[in-house]
């Protein structure tokens, strides 16, 4: 109750006053109620469908709705991606980078001291030459030696130029035969007749 | 009448134990249904109604050994008088823009009437009188709650309102109920 507001009925002796009211009985009220009845009297009730709304929780419909939302979304992403198979086949790795030589400069020296450098070994070949200085004094080993390298370089040159004669007389004989067919062109017999202007269109003349 | 004659007739349930019932309970549930309406031709109309609800409940309890007859018919003829209020919507959404709050300043014309008004000592008549002119929300709440006993949280589940509601409600309804017995005292009011 608010303090602005000073009550001044007694609620107790208003309560009693009422409950005890009633009204005197009178004849005329049942005949009343015998020709109204409940079926005639036009009493404006609520619609079964608001009936029907009022019933309905609240929270359970927002519940409900939200679910339908949440499991709509859920199985459109379920549609999209793939659970079975995660990795796409479509993505394409990407390939890996040649170094320039721009930027192999660019690369850090902790990276560069990484990398291992090779030794290039080149086998040099025994040189079958033999040198002999002028200090170099002549004895009969020596002189073996000489003639050993001597028949050996003329071995190999003997070889090399027996290769080289092979070759020349493969190219002499492709010419030869060349020339043999060209000759028998020239010589085959002169089978076309020869044609003259009198030949030529003699209706015309 | 004892309760196993009344029982007796309920089981009956023909023509003439429905008026013995209705002749035995008319003057106190016309007088329940006077408080609840806003005049004497609504009243009527809801007793009608409420009445026929209240005996169809009673017959669906009558093999109940416990059920106690009298009380269920006039509870049920109570929640029928509620719901027959409820159910004129275009008076019972009627919103109350008078708040209860009392202006402190007195009136001191001599030429007015300015008695003091034992409210203790008000006739019956006024009272309902005063009752009937409140807004159908506030009159449900004052008859449920202060004269038929209902406790904030049952009147809250038969208005289906919330029970802040009903307090506010009640509080306006106890501030218009003497402001209307003063009028009435006063002949200010109808």
């Amino acid at each position: 109750m608010s303090n602005h507001f000073t009550y001044e009925i007694d609620e107790r002796n208003l309560k009693q006053k009422l409950k005890n009211f009633e009204l005197e009985y009178k004849p005329e009220a049942w005949l009343k109620f015998q020709n109204q009845g409940l079926s005639q009297i036009k009493v404006k009730e609520p619609n079964a469908f608001i009936k029907a709304k009022v019933h309905f929780n609240k929270n359970l419909v927002l519940g409900l709705i939200f679910l339908l939302i949440i499991i709509s979304i859920s199985s459109v992403l379920f549609k999209i991606i793939n659970i079975k198979n995660p990795i796409n086949k479509n993505i394409i790795s990407p390939k890996p980078k040649e170094i320039s030589k721009k930027q192999y400069k660019i690369i850090s020296p902790e990276i560069k001291s990484k990398i291992e450098l090779k030794p290039v070994t080149s086998k040099v070949k025994k040189d079958s030459t033999l040198k002999i200085s002028e200090n170099d004094t002549i004895n009969p080993d020596t002189i073996n030696k000489i003639i050993r390298v001597i028949s050996k370089n003329g071995a190999k040159q003997s070889d090399k130029n027996l290769k080289l004669k092979k070759s020349d007389n493969d190219t002499k004989n492709k010419q030869n035969k060349l020339s043999e067919k060209t000759l028998e062109i020239n010589n085959l017999p002169n089978i076309l007749p020869t044609l003259s202007a009198d030949t030529l269109i003699p209706d015309l003349k | 009448m004892s309760l196993n004659a009344l029982s007796d007739l309920i089981q009956k349930n023909d023509k003439t134990s429905v008026q013995q019932v209705f002749e035995l309970y008319y003057g106190k549930l016309a007088g329940i249904a006077m408080r609840y309406a806003k005049d004497d031709s609504q009243a009527d109309l809801v007793f009608h109604s409420a009445f026929e609800k209240a005996y169809a409940k009673l017959y669906q309890f009558r093999n109940q050994k416990n059920s106690e007859p009298e009380k269920i018919l006039i509870e049920e003829f109570i929640i029928a008088n509620v719901e027959f209020i409820k159910s004129i919507r275009s008076e019972y959404y009627v919103s109350s823009t008078v708040y209860a709050i009392d202006k402190s300043i007195k009136n001191y014309d001599l030429f007015e009437n300015n008695d003091l008004i034992d409210f203790n000592k008000t006739d019956i008549e006024t009272i309902i009188k005063a009752l009937q002119i409140l807004v159908p929300s506030q009159r449900l709440i004052f008859n449920l709650h202060v004269i038929d006993g209902f406790s904030i949280q049952e009147s809250a589940f038969i208005l289906e309102t919330s029970e802040e509601t009903i307090k506010s409600n009640l509080e306006k309804a106890r501030f218009n109920l003497q402001k209307n017995i003063e009028r009435k005292l006063k002949g200010i009011a109808k």
